[in-house]
């Protein structure tokens, strides 16, 4: 199993990829830290599954890039793109915020996942909520990889 | 009633008021119950002092003349006349403030508002000429002016005042506002208790509109119409009765002949004749709107040079020159359309400035407010005002001017059709005019196809602008009538590629059904020929969202795909052929945040010279306007990349050692230790001969042999510690001094901080006197009323930990290890190992020099070492301790209330969690060995840009905005920024530690003799709660302690930073004919900051 995380946060990304190692033991991991690095992966290789978060810094952030600007709706963008570049691939949402963005373009996490939901027919197999205190999420994301045939039993 | 002593105070409370006081003290007893009530209580009042008001509407006409001519001390005249007789208005008002602003600029009209203000005048009044006070300032636009207005008026609903009264305020402050045409009975009410000069300008204006509502039978209209001719001239009482119904005789006037045969010049187009009569006409009646635009139009369809009748700086001046370049549309309008409008702003509510506003409104297409002011506001009738009517009352209006008028106006005839249903317009007309009055009488008989085929005839055979906005603006209308977005998109496309003036009224606004229709547009378009991002950009450029943006993505996307490149710079590297829609495309399309979307492109660098490139690309192509524009962007990017290195160069050349400064610093010693271990190591060839034959050894066959005793590796030893000692302690150049400096005073706490504080977690303070965290009061105020209390203590809890987290790593790892500090990270202890490998490495090295480099060398790569453990512990062990901390606060907080997790609580945690993950970055980046590379130059704005953002970054929550009273110009060499930089954030960053105030405005003064001599001064407001007298005590023990560096103190923490600033100025600018002086002043509340620098010619390029 093929498995691409694009996520910024070092801790969050740290736990995902275990996670996914535990429950899919041959499960190559490839990560990203930013929009641009992330699409660039999802486009010119194949996964079977995307972990995406929904904000993230447009490049990666480095010691020689030490700031980079923020698209609050980077993980909205990469399914837009995966879609209009017909990029067959399962995409999941892994978010700690409950809303986004500010003023009028302000959306809650229900608001967004329905509008995905809608809009990403093919690629988008959900939205979960990220709560580093609780378990769900890990319960959510092995499902999704037991629903696409990559659980321990199938390894 | 009027005539009953007892009632008429109460109908009309103050005829003439004599002082501001007086006005709109009363309220209005009778309330009229409709618009045509209110006029004819109106006319009734006003009758009683007809004589005196037609003495006042004949006086406030010289004045507006003389107004307009320019002739202001006969203005002030005027107003000083009407005034004497007829007391304070509000007409008054507005006309002395306007006079004060155009005699002396803002200090006039203060003045005069001043003198209103002491005559203490009731609120309403106040309110009303505070907004004329800066709806005539110079430099008050009248778009801000009215989000003013408007901003009052959204004010007003939620108090919900009485709408009467808000309907009154609007009257005067924005005539042109629905509530005005909504409630003009009501306005006449109020106005009746403020001043009968007032009453009678109203009545003026609502009689107007009266005439012109369809509410009101024409019997009546006629009647209210017949009774006002008193306040009327002859020629406008005509033409609103001709208005009501046009049957009605036509008067006949030389001053309707004139306008007439002047037009009928224009339609001939004998240009010249037209500007001559005109300018004649006006000169003697300036307010005459119709032959200011007349002479406009004149001048730019001949190409006559136009010269105006008045004085440059007057109102007249600036009218005609702006309409003219309305009507030329050469340059960009939106300036000349903005003065047109604060000219009729400026002017109130008389008929001239509606006239003024008319045309705006016409120009913009904004129908709902034109309309009504359409015929209401002309002072006679014109030629023009018949196009636009309905056949059956053209005819006869036009039948009933050649029955005044005869022959001379007989070819008015030709605006009725033919037969057939053309028009067949004189034959001395001039053949585009003849056109144009075609294509507007067919567009008014609905006959389309006629319309069109003159519209673009005219386009056809006339390059005037103005023709091509017209027949655009035809094109345009009907395709949305038919709903043919596509064609809508190209031609608003090819309009603003052609002339961006082409974008006012209808037309800029059209794009809006094409972003509305965007799937349709989309699909019957191609991407090559760019109309879909460009309408879709026309149509969102004011306000795009993240959809949009990405929307324009895709457009730029298809586009490269359809050319086959990846990148904008790769498509424009094949050389394409320039046209003006592809350089609006790269302009205003392919623009920073658009570029973003491209994954192709890797970091801030790249993206800013992808930008660059492709503005570089416009700036040499294109016509000038949009290449300047370019220009000015590349010039931004430019400086803000410059910035951007900038500040990388602080952050990465924190760990540094002036290598040079700490060989020149090494004693004699040194030199004398070198002396004895290189005697040590080599051994005359004859001695070793001696030692070695003893065991038989044959030297001349072995070639060169290393001999390696205790006392060479001894001395070898001693040399390096003496070495090591100057690169680790040396107090100017040293290791140490930089990490005390630019690691540890402040910097490492501010850096780890940043994130906390702007999040509101952590709060500042000592152990036991920790702030409360008040920003959570309110957000937890609906949890519960202890909730907060908790979480402060959790809060405070919290922000003690971290602290003690930032001591323990300031004070114990990032230290260079010794008995004090057995802890510290920065361990320099040299092994014997180390001294072995270095006596190897040395055979070659036969200088002093030599050596003293293969120890430097040595020493740093032991720091690489050093600094890559220091990384290591700061990812794997600071980054974790501190997340752990937050996730203890985050749990903590939660369990108090399950409703915190709809608060924005959570949220806040999670994005301070993902920051500060991005921020170790940063701080990685500290540790690491500093390049040489550095900018080239910089100049004081970057400088001072460079520190502001390093503060907002430290500091998050504080209010900091330098106010720089003056700025040398100066260009400096780009490895001094690092220090520059050092000085002026540590200047920041006490004023706003210790200021004791919650907003810092700090003024700075650079100033440059041109040679040698550069001077800043920093000053600062202190909180009144400053014991000034415990401060002077510390500027007088740091003063003294400034007059020389004391090492100990430069490596302490805990002082004011100056000591550091004195540091950076005489080891890193090498400023050793420097002063640096600080001072406070009890009575103005400030504390300052005086450096001087005497040796720029050290740094100065």
């Amino acid at each position: 199993m093929r498995v691409l995380i694009i996520e910024d946060s070092v801790r969050k990304l740290t736990n995902l990829v275990e996670f996914v190692k535990e429950q899919s033991k041959n499960a190559e991991v490839i990560q990203k830290r930013s929009y641009s690095s992330g699409l660039e992966s999802a486009l010119d290789e194949s996964f079977d599954l995307i972990l995406l978060d929904m904000s993230l810094p447009v490049h990666d952030v480095t010691a020689d890039n030490p700031s980079s600007d923020t698209l609050v709706y980077a993980g909205r963008d990469i399914l837009r793109e995966l879609q209009r570049l017909k990029k067959d691939c399962s995409v999941v949402v892994v978010t700690q915020f409950p809303e986004f963005g500010e003023g009028a373009e302000k959306i809650t996490l229900d608001e967004l996942t329905e509008e995905l939901g809608k809009s990403f027919t093919e690629n988008y197999l959900g939205t979960i909520y990220y709560l580093p205190s609780k378990l769900d999420w890990q319960q959510e994301i092995a499902n999704i990889i037991d629903r696409l045939g990559f659980g321990i039993k199938d390894d | 009633m009027l005539a009953n002593e007892k009632s008429a105070p109460h109908i009309v409370p103050s005829k003439f008021p004599r002082n501001a006081r007086e006005m709109g003290k009363y309220g209005t007893p009778i309330n009229s119950s409709s618009l045509s009530f209110a006029i004819s209580l109106a006319r009734a009042i006003l009758s009683n002092y007809e004589s005196l008001l037609l003495r006042f509407l004949r006086l406030r006409q010289k004045y507006e003349t003389d107004l307009v001519k320019g002739d202001l001390e006969y203005a002030q005249k005027d107003l000083d006349e009407i005034q004497g007789a007829f007391g304070v208005s509000m007409w008054a008002f507005e006309a002395a403030i306007q006079l004060g602003e155009l005699k002396s600029g803002i200090e006039g009209n203060r003045k005069a508002l001043s003198s209103i203000q002491k005559q203490k005048p009731q609120w309403l009044t106040n309110l009303l000429i505070t907004f004329f006070s800066q709806k005539m300032e110079k430099n008050v636009s009248v778009q801000f002016y009215r989000s003013g207005v408007f901003r009052l008026r959204e004010d007003a609903k939620e108090a919900e005042a009485d709408p009467e009264i808000v309907a009154t305020v609007l009257y005067w402050l924005d005539l042109f506002t629905p509530q005005v045409v909504e409630r003009p009975e009501n306005i006449l009410d109020a106005i009746r208790c403020y001043s009968l000069v007032d009453l009678a300008i109203a009545y003026e204006v609502f009689l107007s509109r009266f005439a012109h509502s369809n509410s009101f039978s024409a019997k009546r209209r006629l009647s209210a119409v017949a009774h006002a001719k008193q306040f009327f001239t002859p020629e406008s009482l005509n033409l609103l009765e001709v208005s009501i119904d046009c049957h009605q005789e036509i008067f006949e006037s030389d001053q309707i002949a004139n306008l007439f045969d002047t037009f009928r010049l224009f339609y001939q187009g004998k240009y010249s004749d037209v500007v001559s009569e005109g300018i004649r006409q006006l000169k003697l009646n300036p307010t005459f709107f119709e032959y200011y635009l007349v002479v406009a139009q004149a001048a730019s369809f001949g190409n006559l040079k136009l010269d105006s009748p008045f004085p440059s700086e007057s109102l007249g001046s600036k009218l005609l020159s702006s309409l003219h370049s309305c009507i030329e549309l050469k340059e960009d309008i939106s300036e000349p359309l903005e003065q047109i409008r604060k000219i009729a702003y400026s002017l109130g509510n008389s008929k001239f400035a509606q006239r003024i506003m008319a045309f705006w409104l016409n120009a913009l297409d904004y129908k709902a407010y034109f309309e009504p002011l359409r015929l209401s506001v002309l002072p006679c009738a014109v030629p023009w005002m018949v196009l636009s009517m309905p056949l059956k009352e053209r005819k006869i209006i036009i039948d009933g001017l050649i029955t005044s008028y005869g022959s001379r106006v007989n070819w008015m005839n030709s605006f009725l059709p033919k037969g057939n249903g053309e028009y067949c317009l004189p034959a001395d007309f001039e053949p585009r005019v003849a056109e144009w009055l075609k294509a507007i009488l067919h567009t008014t008989d609905q006959e389309r196809e006629k319309a069109a085929e003159c519209w673009k005839k005219l386009k056809s055979i006339s390059n005037h602008n103005l023709f091509s906005l017209l027949a655009t603006k035809q094109v345009v209308v009907q395709a949305i009538e038919e709903n043919e977005f596509e064609s809508l998109a190209r031609e608003v496309v090819d309009s603003f590629v052609n002339n961006e003036n082409y974008l006012i009224g209808i037309i800029g606004r059209s794009v809006e059904h094409v972003v509305e229709n965007k799937q349709k547009v989309k699909a019957s378009t191609q991407a090559k020929d760019l109309y879909w991002p460009l309408a879709y950009w026309l149509g969102k450029n004011k306000n795009l969202s993240q959809d949009d943006i990405y929307e324009l993505h895709v457009g730029v996307a298809e586009f490269l795909a359809m050319h086959g490149s990846k990148k904008v710079s790769d498509f424009i590297r094949t050389k394409p052929p320039t046209t003006p829609k592809l350089f609006r495309f790269l302009f205003h399309v392919c623009t920073l945040n658009v570029l973003k979307r491209n994954y192709r492109i890797k970091n801030t660098a790249e993206l800013h010279s992808e930008r660059i490139e492709i503005l570089q690309f416009v700036l040499n192509n294109a016509p000038k306007q949009l290449a300047g524009l370019a220009r000015d962007e590349i010039a931004d990017i430019t400086r803000k990349e410059l910035l951007r290195s900038a500040i990388q160069q602080v952050e990465t050349r924190r760990i540094s050692v002036k290598t040079e400064g700490v060989i020149e610093s090494l004693s004699k010693d040194n030199a004398e230790q070198f002396q004895r271990f290189d005697r040590a190591r080599t051994i005359t060839d004859e001695e070793l001969r001696n030692q070695l034959s003893v065991r038989d050894f044959d030297l001349a066959s072995k070639g060169k042999v290393v001999v390696y005793g205790d006392f060479a590796h001894q001395l070898l030893k001693e040399f390096i510690e003496q070495i090591r000692d100057e690169f680790v302690g040396n107090t100017s150049h040293g290791l140490n001094t930089y990490i005390a400096v630019n690691v540890r005073h402040g910097h490492l706490s501010s850096q780890i901080r940043s994130q906390f504080d702007q999040h509101h977690l952590a709060t500042r303070g000592k152990a036991g006197e920790y702030q409360d965290n008040l920003f959570w009061q309110d957000v937890f105020a609906e949890c519960g009323p202890e909730t907060w209390k908790k979480a402060n203590a959790l809060f405070i809890q919290f922000s003690l930990e971290l602290d003690t987290l930032i001591e323990e790593v300031n004070g114990n790892w990032i230290r260079i290890r010794s008995d004090k500090h057995p802890d510290g990270m920065l361990d320099y202890s040299i092994s014997e190992q180390e001294v072995v490998a270095l006596f190897f490495a040395s055979q070659e090295k036969k200088s002093y020099r030599e050596l003293v480099d293969l120890v430097i060398d040595l020493l740093w790569i032991k720091t690489e070492g050093l600094l890559e453990s220091i990384r290591d512990r700061i990812s794997g062990e600071l980054l974790p301790r501190i997340l752990s901390m937050l996730d203890k606060l985050d749990a903590g907080i939660n369990s108090l209330s399950p409703d915190i997790a709809n608060s924005e609580f959570p949220a806040k945690t999670v994005s301070c969690r993902t920051a500060i993950q991005n921020d170790f970055e940063l701080l990685l980046a500290w540790f690491t060995r500093s390049t040489d590379e550095t900018i080239a130059k910089f100049d004081l704005d970057l400088l001072l840009e460079a520190a502001t953002n390093a503060l907002a970054r430290l500091k998050p929550t504080a209010n900091f905005i330098p106010n720089v009273k003056s700025k040398a110009k100066l260009e400096i060499q780009g490895s001094w920024f690092n220090p520059f930089y050092e000085i002026l954030v540590m200047l920041f960053v006490n004023i706003v530690e210790h200021s004791g105030k919650n907003s810092h405005r700090p003024s700075l003064s650079f100033s440059f003799d041109g040679e040698n001599s550069l001077r800043l001064e920093v000053v600062n407001g202190m909180s009144e709660n400053t014991n000034f007298e415990f401060l002077q005590e510390r500027v007088n023990l740091i003063n003294s302690q400034l007059e020389s560096v004391d090492p100990e103190r430069l490596l302490s923490e805990r002082n004011s930073g100056l000591a550091k600033v004195r540091k950076l100025m005489l080891d890193d600018l090498k400023q050793v004919n420097s002063a640096l002086i600080c001072s406070c002043d009890h009575e103005e509340l400030t504390f300052s900051v005086s450096m001087a620098l005497n040796d720029v010619r050290l740094i100065a390029e």
